[in-house]
């Protein structure tokens, strides 16, 4: 049996009791829709001799058997969450359309592959079993790596510079030994040693020992908190640093798909502000964090040992404290998560507005811009609102509690002093612990916040960081090494978004040098295939070899060392006219990178620039025209010199005359190599060995431009209608127009 | 027939005046109609399309040929407008091709790179991956959201209020 699917014990009692033995079946498939589009479990399979389709559903005890060869052309009919196998159905004259069975989209990957079955045998091709199924390098499980924890993740960034975070926790530890020294000086040491209880001093020498000690500590205690702040300071930029650079350069590594679902306002939110929160967090405070918690268990202790009666007050607000942590914790995460939310979404906001100022403007549309951020602001003012209000309820109240519970020791510590119980120097020393016991809590307390919004930005930065690009090169592709140039499409399927076919089980192939022109309508697929070949994205069907191997077998570098375009798209970077120029090959010398320009025809136009090649473009290189940018990027592509060239309506949005210009750079671009011309301008592919004509995703003509002439199809029509076009105008028949 | 069933546009409203749904011979939906010109057609098999599957599911409901391009033959403005029994067929058609899984409830939610939600749906147990953006999920005006998933399928919450609440607290952060 092929492998797709096993049957239920329900089936396969019922395929006995029709007297077919289920191991001898030839295919079967489980769907999760009866054949009237109810939820239950629906069996199609094919018989032991391959002439007959089973259909059984178990719960309804219904077992049919279809002879095979009155069904012509199966397909399948996708929508939203389900699909339908169709088929015509022949008697004697009549065909009929007929449903073979339904399912959701669960089973939508092993229906195809049933379908393919049922058509192979049809062509009357037994498969084996050997043979797979399921496209392997399509099926390759995509598990994002890594596994620890989030926390941990952020943690390791710390640990290269270890050294410092030590001598932080370092300067930490001799405040902490500041802090609870403190106490004891002031307190049991002054009061109880040198100060007699009327009020007489032993002896000047231990007061100024004594007060020059306290004031030692102080200066100690300063400075390590200067250089605490330097050395955590140093890290945290460090990491800030590093974190950035990785998440540039994973965004970077994305496939387009990426950028076509993630907004640049929001990869760049993740890359400045995520990056800010965390790095502060685990920087300045979780040192911190850790101190004042030793501290607070050490004091504790201290206290109990000070006076135990006292300090079971203490005990009384602090699983109150708890109490409410607990419960407040997760309400501040949840009101946080939406807080960024809305952050992300205002950025997203701005960035495509500014992206598309052009529009904006030319439909006047400023204010309703305005308005419609005014909208989200308002929206993330209202969930920064209740964020704050509640942070804002909980800081004070236990803030109260604490205050509470202080003045009841006040008040108790008082009378045990009074009545003897205790010496005025333990109830000094007691109360300034007492302090330092409570000041960790309002530690964690303040702290709630930022461990959720850490948490939050932590998150989405382990997230970009751990994302898989859906191309990605093979990890035992060869080193780049120099094509010849040939490309074959062998049955390629592509959808960008799934239900949506681009191209429709397309197949042909290029001989090295050669120069194939591609015509066809807008949407027909075109821009796609070279989307395609330079992989951009990766077939959903099929594959593309280059000389004779799987594109997704090559490595990266192959195929940017060989393939080059030139698109009607052209982005100019920040930087000089050279570095433009030599964009894809930086080693590219003076001379090489004035050749290219000149065989682009730019050389001209770059000389007339008052700084030359070194003139700076600007974002986007509005300073130049379109014929001038295109010559630059067509020089780009030339100093490149790869072996396949893809021309994706280079010229199309040029006049006559800049195209002209530019016909003759390209001539000379497409020089011995295998390329393709996509145009819309049949004049633009005049110098073509063959012609594609694409229809709807579908290879419809490919021949030399005679061959498709005499055959009067799609280039024919494309053909006449533009030449008729021209003789109007060469007529003047369009003159009045 | 008269000026209202085809407009400026050339567009061909069909309604119980000019067209009547049928049942076809293999089980499928089939279309009669009467053209401008008075000539009555029929088509074996149709396919109606929703214009707005979401937000007016029974209105501009688009009418079309089989074909692999799926040239459209006529347009029925509002579901209403057919006769009862072609009403019913065409609901039956759409429900089939616009078929969503409902959420009943959720066993558990994941974010790892991609969200996994583990699912109860009206048509059994799911694991849906979806990408983790809030746009995964779609708040419409009369209180549904709709999950898209990874594999290009649609999944709806009628009422997220109405869900147990501990599935709801798992989904709440996106909405």
């Amino acid at each position: 049996m092929l492998p797709i699917d096993t049957l239920s014990a329900a089936a396969e009692e019922l395929f006995r009791a029709h007297h077919t033995e289920p191991d001898s079946l030839y295919a079967v498939l489980r769907l999760d829709q009866d054949p009237a589009g109810a939820a239950r479990e629906c069996f199609l399979a094919v018989d032991e001799t391959q002439a007959f389709l089973l259909r059984v559903v178990p719960d309804a005890g219904s077992f049919e058997r279809l002879p095979l060869d009155i069904f012509r052309e199966p397909y399948i009919d996708s929508f939203l969450s389900a699909c339908q196998l169709l088929a015509h159905r022949v008697d004697g004259e009549e065909s009929v359309t007929v449903s073979l069975g339904c399912c959701t989209n669960a089973c939508k990957t092993r229906l195809f592959v049933f379908l393919s079955v049922l058509e192979s045998l049809r062509r009357g091709e037994l498969l084996t079993g050997e043979e797979p199924l399921f496209d392997p390098l399509r099926e390759a499980p995509v598990t994002p790596p890594g596994g620890s924890s989030v926390m941990r993740r952020m943690f390791s960034y710390f640990i290269p510079h270890r050294r410092f975070v030590l001598l932080v926790f370092f300067c930490l530890v001799i405040e902490m030994g500041a802090d609870v020294l403190r106490p004891y000086l002031s307190g049991k040491i002054l009061f109880d040693r040198i100060i007699e209880k009327n009020g007489d001093l032993h002896a000047l020498g231990p007061l100024f020992l004594c007060l020059s000690a306290i004031i030692g500590m102080a200066i100690c205690r300063w400075i390590s908190i200067i250089l605490r702040n330097i050395f955590s300071a140093r890290v945290s930029y460090r990491v800030r640093e590093k974190m950035r650079n990785q998440l540039f350069e994973m965004t970077e590594r994305m496939s387009l798909s990426f950028y076509n679902r993630n907004s640049t306002g929001q990869i760049l939110f993740r890359i400045s502000r995520d990056v800010d929160v965390v790095a502060d967090f685990f920087g300045q405070n979780t040192a911190s964090l850790i101190i004042y918690t030793v501290e607070f268990i050490t004091v504790a202790i201290v206290l109990f040992l000070l006076n135990w009666k006292l300090s079971l007050f203490i005990l009384v607000p602090i699983p109150l404290l708890v109490l409410i942590y607990r419960r407040a914790f997760p309400h501040l995460r949840r009101l946080n998560i939406r807080a960024n939310r809305e952050n992300i979404a205002v950025s997203a906001r701005i960035s495509d507005s500014l992206n598309g100022i052009r529009v904006v403007k030319a439909f006047s549309k400023e204010k309703e811009e305005s308005e419609a951020l005014r909208v989200r602001l308002s929206r993330l003012y209202r969930v920064n609102l209740q964020e704050n209000l509640f942070s804002a309820l909980l800081g004070p109240s236990v803030a109260m509690l604490i205050y509470l519970a202080s003045q009841v020791i006040w008040g108790l510590g008082g009378s045990f002093v009074m009545a003897g119980n205790m010496s005025y120097g333990d109830f000094c020393t007691y109360l300034g612990f007492v302090g330092m016991v409570f000041a960790p809590l309002q530690f964690f307390s303040s702290y709630t916040t930022l461990i959720g919004h850490t948490a939050e930005s932590a998150k989405r930065i382990v997230d970009l960081l751990d994302a898989v690009p859906d191309v990605r090169e093979a990890p035992d592709a060869p080193p780049p090494a120099p094509l010849r140039g040939e490309i074959s499409f062998s049955g390629v399927n592509f959808h960008y978004t799934p239900n949506r076919p681009i191209l429709k089980n397309l197949s042909f192939s290029v001989a090295a040098g050669e120069h194939i022109g591609v015509v066809g309508h807008t949407g027909s697929g075109k821009s796609t295939i070279a989307n395609l070949i330079t992989r951009m994205y990766d077939v959903t069907g099929g594959r593309i070899l280059l000389d004779g191997t799987d594109i997704r077998r090559l490595s990266f570098a192959t195929l940017r060392q060989n393939i080059a375009i030139v698109s009607q798209e052209i982005h100019l970077f920040i930087g000089t006219v050279a570095d433009n120029i030599r964009f894809g090959r930086p080693d590219a010398s003076m001379e090489e990178v004035i050749q290219a320009a000149r065989a682009a025809e730019a050389h001209e136009f770059i000389l007339s620039l008052p700084e030359g090649y070194d003139t700076t473009i600007g974002i986007g290189g509005r300073t130049l025209s379109g014929g001038e940018r295109q010559r630059i990027s067509i020089a780009r592509a030339l100093l490149l010199n790869p072996r396949i060239l893809i021309l994706d309506e280079a010229t199309a949005a040029m006049d006559n005359e800049t195209e002209q210009k530019i016909s003759g750079a390209i001539a000379r671009l497409i020089e011995g190599k295998t390329a393709f011309s996509i145009a819309h301008r049949l004049s633009s592919l005049r110098d073509c060995d063959k012609i594609m004509a694409i229809e709807g995703g579908v290879l419809r003509e490919m021949g030399t431009q005679e061959e498709l002439l005499k055959k009067k199809g799609i280039f024919y029509k494309l053909y006449t209608l533009q030449n008729e076009q021209m003789i109007k105008v060469m007529n003047g028949e369009e003159e009045d127009l | 027939m008269n000026a209202q069933t085809v407009d400026a546009t050339g567009w061909f409203r069909l309604t119980k005046e000019n067209a009547r749904f049928v049942r076809s011979a293999g089980g499928l939906l089939a279309l009669e109609y009467k053209t401008e010109d008075g000539r009555t057609v029929k088509e074996d098999r149709v396919i109606v399309l929703r214009s707005f599957p979401l937000t007016a599911p029974d209105s501009f409901l688009s009418v079309r040929r089989p074909e692999p391009d799926r040239p459209e033959i006529g347009i029925v403005t509002e579901l209403q407008d057919l006769d009862e029994e072609s009403e019913s067929l065409v609901s039956e058609e759409l429900a089939r091709r616009y078929f969503v899984p409902k959420i009943r409830h959720i066993f558990s939610l994941h974010r790892k790179g991609i969200i996994y939600i583990k699912v109860d749906t009206d048509v059994g147990r799911r694991l849906l991956r979806l990408r983790d953006t809030a746009a995964s999920f779609r708040p419409l005006d009369d209180g549904r959201v709709i999950l898209n998933d990874l594999d290009g399928s649609c999944y709806e919450i009628t009422n997220p209020q109405e869900l147990d609440h501990a599935s709801y607290r798992k989904i709440e952060i996106f909405l």
